[in-house]
């Protein structure tokens, strides 16, 4: 499934990006997505990203819930008129028969408060059941989009349990003989005990200030990649924490107010630099 | 004359999108081609209107210019850019201009179809490319038809996936040739479809009201019935009706059978699929409750410390001690106490954070797993209602004291925060909760006295009771400053009051008060402290104040206004017989206080001023 994915959208002429190397909450936050869609460049992705939600693990236990799971993210910039018609071309790619199946796109609006992005979109169903997150972008950071990018970000898991017709995520054959479950029941187990008993929530919120002023210094030394590491490890941090049940209300929405900022930042400064880019080219 | 068909394609629209449009679409037809449209088609993927008579030139039209004094100056500049030459203006209404020919419609028709499709205002719009045009989603085709003259555009498209691009040869077959190609354009029609769908299989409910939504979910009305396992027959009926209607827009059948609509599909494909999506969704609901009931309520309840009600208010174990206070304050019974400590249990549990607007029913739900008695459960699962300004009342004790409590905090909490709700913002639902606590008094017959509402809470819902009281509000004015001890009393108040507004004895209370109020309500601060007998030198005053010793205006309000009514013919001799302002300012300040004891006695019954007469 993966492999037709990769072959469609290399042939759609997407660069194939590989998963970033910190945790993330979604595949938007890859800066692949984020800062790219930033900015008046075109730009064509497709990679497999997985996504780290502590407050989303049961400990390994439910079959519809997972701290880390897959997302197949696409990106086009600008949204070709027929974007719709490629996605849908995608599905059929993976073995989806449009004429017997019920697609549907229900409005779903996406919005993001740790980056300040939203955008207008759909939920993608197929007989009732979410197989895609569908969005036009239309502000990231805080800013505007100069071209508007469509993101289409498919449910792997969801996506191959409806393939393979499975109820569970455990049993999907992830591989000739080997199930989902083999390869990450444990793994969910474990994380879930450190996401929502052990992780040392003193420890995580000094982390989260190191992070943040690290992000600011960078700023400063006008580096917004490295910068934008520090935004992704700050959103981590605050995903653990909330884990832990470390935070009131309140005090989420000052740490949400805080990764926000600098995520502004991080992209001005980003800008700035495309823009520079431009004069000099 | 000629018919027309304006369509605009979209990418798939959300159903608050099409009815806006649907109600904008007629006025922006009018206004850009003067009539109103004789037909609207709405739809995920379209917006359409067809003119069944169209003038085939546009009207001529008055070109209006520069005033006719001004004409040296202005006349050619105007003329130049309108392209007419300065001879050709003429005067008309003491202004130059020209009468400009109408022109054939299909000349026109490309931007009046332009500016329809930039004259829609959606709450919520969005852009796709670099034309600046905003729209709910991205338009992606414009189709106009004369007769059979293709004006913009080249065809319309049929079901987006069974069917491709559909020829429209001539715009009046427009709604035949795209149900041919698997769309029904018309809304009505596809509710019909879908209401006729559901009947025939019997049995549906909708109390979530999707149906709405899902007319505008499909263009190609499918209606299905599918299964779920009985297991999970166990899951709280709500939380199974939640699942199938806000997740996912079923209709619940009853037992463990649900029917949707499917816009296309091979129908036992689409089923099956739907089956597996509802029961993955209540197998998780059910993974969730099963954690949360072998936790039970009790636990879940000491857990409440570490939840925030909200910034500044304590945790919910505090809400919860309040509630139990309130209770207690309101004459609530065993069932209430009890339900007061459980009622926020439910904040802690799992199901409410997947579910929360079930907030209450889960709650008296583990509540009934725990064995509690049906009192305690019932004030739980009652304890936000009435949740909308019609919606129904608890129908037990427990619940109604429960509910007002509930309200009673939330109101005094938020408004001791600074929350009061400003113009159309009320982020704490302060204003149904008010009128919640009006209701649960006039409807419910609950006792709430006033004086557990911090003022600035009472005046809020006191002001309330002006719109639930059918009576004219300066009667509800008037009783609010009464000596009434709870709300209901001030309701009843102010009706009686209205009621007896012709009697001899509301006229001879309102004449007493008037009259005492008068003189001295001005002079309040040179009244005495309190009425010394040995001040009182005539035998007016004296009878009246005798009078007044005698008055009782607590209880029955007719009593009392008869009771009343006594002092009109005695304020009236002391007004004959008495001069108030003696020169001796002890005897004075005697007087005065004396009328205002009058005043303050009758204005137990209220305050009358506020009646006009």
């Amino acid at each position: 499934m993966i492999r037709s994915l990769e072959g469609y959208w290399a042939e759609q002429g997407c660069v194939l990006m590989q998963p970033y190397h910190t945790e993330l909450a979604a595949g938007t936050m890859n800066p692949a997505t984020f800062l790219r869609c930033l900015g008046p460049s075109p730009w064509k992705t497709a990679y497999v990203e997985p996504v780290i939600r502590p407050l989303d693990g049961r400990y390994g236990e439910n079959p519809y819930r997972f701290q880390h799971y897959f997302q197949y993210q696409v990106i086009l910039k600008p949204a070709p008129e027929d974007v719709l018609d490629r996605y849908f071309a995608s599905l059929e790619a993976i073995g989806i028969d449009l004429q017997r199946h019920d697609i549907r796109l229900v409005e779903d609006d996406w919005e993001q408060a740790t980056l300040g992005a939203w955008g207008l979109g759909w939920e993608v169903w197929c007989d009732g059941m979410e197989i895609t997150q569908w969005t036009y972008f239309q502000q990231l950071g805080g800013f505007d989009v100069e071209l508007v990018p469509a993101e289409m970000t498919y449910g792997l898991e969801r996506l191959g349990m409806f393939l393979q017709g499975k109820s569970s995520a455990f049993e999907l054959e992830w591989a000739p003989g080997v199930t989902w479950g083999d390869v990450y029941r444990e793994s969910e187990r474990e994380w879930s005990a450190y996401n929502f008993e052990l992780a040392p929530v003193e420890t995580l919120s000094r982390r989260f200030g190191e992070a943040e002023e690290e992000c600011r210094q960078l700023v400063e030394r006008r580096l917004p990649l490295p910068a934008y590491d520090q935004v992704l490890k700050c959103s981590h941090m605050l995903n653990l924490l909330d884990a832990r049940g470390a935070l009131s209300v309140t005090e989420r929405a000052a740490y949400v107010g805080r990764v926000r900022t600098l995520a502004r930042e991080v992209a001005r400064l980003y800008l700035e630099q495309e823009g520079d880019g431009d004069a000099a080219g | 004359m000629a018919t027309l068909l304006v369509e605009i394609g979209c990418e798939e629209l959300p159903a608050r999108a099409c009815r806006e449009a649907e109600a904008q679409l007629p006025m922006l037809v009018e206004r850009e081609l003067g009539a109103r449209p004789d037909r609207v088609f709405v739809g995920p993927r379209r917006i359409a209107a067809v003119l069944l008579d169209v003038a085939e030139r546009t009207p001529d039209e008055w070109v209006k210019g520069p005033p006719e004094q001004l004409a040296e100056k202005a006349a050619a500049g105007f003329a130049k850019r309108h392209g007419v030459e300065v001879e050709a203006l003429v005067a008309r209404e003491g202004c130059l201009g020209f009468e400009r020919p109408g022109r054939p419609l299909a000349e026109a028709l490309p931007e009046k179809a332009d500016a329809i499709v930039r004259g829609f205002a959606f709450s919520k719009s969005m852009r796709w490319d670099d034309s600046g045009l905003r729209f709910s989603r991205p338009v992606r085709w414009t189709l106009v038809k004369l007769d059979g003259e293709t004006v913009v555009g080249a065809s319309s498209f049929g079901h987006r996936f069974a069917e491709g691009a559909v020829e429209i040869p001539v715009a009046g077959e427009y709604e035949e040739r795209l149900r041919s190609a698997r769309v029904e354009p018309d809304a009505e029609e596809r509710r019909r479809q879908i209401v006729s769908g559901l009947d025939a299989i019997g049995g549906w409910s909708d109390p979530a009201g999707v149906l709405e939504e899902v007319v505008y979910l499909v263009e190609s009305v499918t209606v299905l019935e599918g299964r779920f396992d009985e297991r999970f027959l166990q899951l709280p009926e709500r939380v199974v009706v939640t699942a199938m209607q806000s997740h996912q827009r079923y209709f619940p059948l009853g037992g463990n059978r649900f029917a949707f609509v499917a816009n296309g599909g091979d129908p036992d494909t689409v089923r099956a699929g739907n089956e597996g999506v509802l029961a993955g969704r209540l197998d998780d609901a059910s993974f969730t409750f099963e954690r949360d009931v072998a936790s039970g309520i009790e636990r879940l309840a000491e857990r409440l410390g570490g939840i925030t009600f909200f910034a500044g208010a304590g945790s919910f174990a505090d809400k919860s001690e309040r509630l139990r206070d309130l209770v207690a304050k309101l004459g609530g019974g065993e069932a209430s106490l009890e339900a007061a400590r459980l009622a926020k249990a439910d904040q802690a549990s799992e199901l409410v954070r997947e579910f929360p607007d079930l907030e209450g029913h889960i709650g008296a739900e583990y509540a009934r797993l725990a064995g509690y008695p049906e009192a305690v459960c019932a004030a739980v699962d009652e304890q936000y209602l009435p949740d909308s300004a019609g919606g129904p009342l608890p129908q037990t004790e427990a619940g109604k004291v429960l509910a007002a409590a509930d309200k009673l905090d939330t109101l005094s909490v938020s408004f001791s925060l600074g929350h009061r709700p400003t113009g159309s913002r009320d982020p704490y639902g302060s204003r149904r909760a008010a009128i919640g606590l009006c209701r649960l008094a006039l409807e419910g017959g609950l006792v709430i006295p006033r004086e557990l509402m911090p003022e600035d809470v009472r005046e809020f819902v006191e002001e309330r009771l002006e719109g639930l009281v059918d009576v004219p509000v300066e009667y509800v004015r008037a009783a609010r400053a009464s000596a009434a001890p709870d709300l209901a009393s001030v309701g009843r108040l102010a009706q009686t009051l209205y009621a007896e507004r012709e009697t001899a004895s509301f006229g001879g209370v309102y004449t007493a008060y008037e009259r005492a109020d008068r003189l001295a309500g001005r002079a309040a601060d040179e009244a005495a402290e309190q009425l010394d007998h040995s001040l009182l030198r005539e035998d007016a005053e004296r009878a009246l104040a005798e009078g007044l010793a005698a008055v009782s205006v607590d209880g029955d309000v007719r009593k009392a206004l008869e009771s009343g009514a006594k002092l009109a013919p005695l304020v009236e001799r002391f007004f004959d017989e008495v001069l108030v302002m003696d020169e001796d300012l002890a005897v004075r300040a005697n007087r005065l206080r004396l009328l205002l004891d009058v005043r303050d006695t009758l204005g137990r019954l209220g305050d009358f001023s506020q009646i006009p007469r």
